[in-house]
């Protein structure tokens, strides 16, 4: 069986809740696919509780006991505004053993999806999917391609977006995630890397790398779209104005100034989370059907 | 962040002195969305149709295949049980998704202003 996984758990500078029913909704009208939300206690009341039948997008909700260890993160909207947040993001560790899918779609809940591209890759059944390349809507952070740092730098795969099929090789890559996470302090002198923000990127980075032989070769395979297309938390998401299409003032990286841009039928990353929740009521009016 | 503010960018991101980065960002847009709407999966595998494969396709047709395994983009070999089923649809595939990229593309190149860019 198919199915999506999402985590969201709230947090005090971000409602992940309706996040997750922004993600819920676009992505159940292009892959209709059932969806598991994997949240705490509070979330979940919270998100059964304050948006009427709006959870019923959801064909399970797995509620876990919060993280015992919290990091701390910046959370930008566009380059007007900032603040810090604690962050959870330690449970997607368990993502293999939770999903109840035997092919299973993982994603962050500010991954807007807008087409069909995603169901591709679950036709050629490979075992694990994770992508290592993105492209932004401006080439201006390009020049900064995020990479764990030299002198011993891997390719950076992106958590982002995953994809498995439960099978013998998809349970070992898991245990070596779980590995890295059990030992994160020690792989950050190993790889090189400040260990001041746990980040499930660089958890798959390090565990496709030891997965891959300490090589580069096809054992993790990217996606059909082998790129996360990503706008990142300095633009604004501006517009709806139909289904599939968006548009957003792209940061050009100087002078407070910006691009307008619209996009249609293609997936987005957008790291801007307040400018997604400022259209919560657009996307429900549009996918919410 | 306050209506003023906002209205800045949008001022300022409308200004003809960004037409031609604006034009740039949505030839990108739809080149990504032309390169996505041409791959296909197939029998397990995946398929970035182009002239090349559609010709060695109608080639191997014409000399008389109707099975044959042929590489895939990830040169993975793929079974295709019938190539005369396997060519109309991946000619169909691409036709629709170069002509749909011909239609945006001519609708770009129209816009002599922003508003029409992202419109």
């Amino acid at each position: 069986m198919k199915g999506i996984l999402l985590f969201a758990e709230n947090n005090t500078a971000i409602d992940y809740a309706k996040l997750a029913l922004i993600s819920a909704h676009c992505s159940k009208y292009y892959l209709n696919l059932p969806i598991t939300l994997v949240t705490n206690p509070y979330t979940a009341g919270y998100i059964q509780s304050s948006f009427g039948n709006k959870h019923k997008i959801f064909d399970k909700i797995i509620e876990l006991d919060y993280d015992q260890q919290v990091g701390d993160r910046i959370y930008r909207d566009t380059v007007g505004w900032n603040t810090h947040a604690p962050y959870y993001n330690k449970k997607r560790v368990n993502a293999f053993e939770i999903s109840p899918y035997k092919k299973t779609l993982m994603f962050d809940v500010d991954y807007l999806v807008q087409s069909t591209e995603l169901l591709k890759t679950m036709d050629i059944n490979p075992s694990i999917c994770i992508n290592s390349k993105i492209k932004s809507f401006s080439n201006y952070h390009d020049n900064n391609p995020e990479m764990i740092s030299n002198p011993v730098g891997i390719d950076l795969y992106w958590a982002t977006l995953m994809y498995w099929e439960k099978n013998k090789t998809s349970e070992n890559y898991f245990e070596i995630v779980k590995n890295v996470v059990e030992n994160y302090s020690f792989y950050t002198q190993i790889y090189k890397f400040t260990g001041n923000l746990f980040r499930n990127d660089y958890v798959h980075s390090i565990a496709s790398h030891i997965f891959n032989d300490f090589q580069k070769n096809n054992v993790v395979n990217s996606f059909t779209q082998d790129y996360i297309l990503t706008s990142y938390d300095t633009d604004d998401l501006v517009e709806i104005p139909d289904i599939s299409t968006t548009k957003f003032l792209v940061y050009k990286g100087q002078d407070y100034d910006f691009l307008y841009h619209k996009s249609k039928n293609l997936d987005i990353h957008v790291m801007n989370k307040p400018s997604l929740l400022r259209n919560f009521d657009r996307f429900m009016e549009l996918y919410c059907v | 962040m306050t209506e003023q503010v906002k209205d800045t960018r949008f001022e300022k991101a409308l200004s003809f002195a960004n037409l031609k980065a604006t034009f740039a960002l949505q030839l990108q847009n739809i080149k990504l969305e032309f390169e996505n709407s041409k791959t296909i999966s197939h029998n397990s595998g995946l398929f970035k149709i182009d002239t090349v494969l559609i010709s060695y396709i109608n080639s191997m047709l014409t000399q008389g295949y109707n099975e044959l395994a042929v590489l895939d983009s990830n040169q993975n070999p793929i079974m295709i049980k019938d190539l005369a089923v396997f060519l109309k649809e991946i000619t169909d595939t691409y036709n629709q998704a170069v002509n749909s990229y011909y239609l945006e593309y001519s609708k770009l190149k129209k816009q002599r202003n922003i508003t029409g860019l992202i419109s």
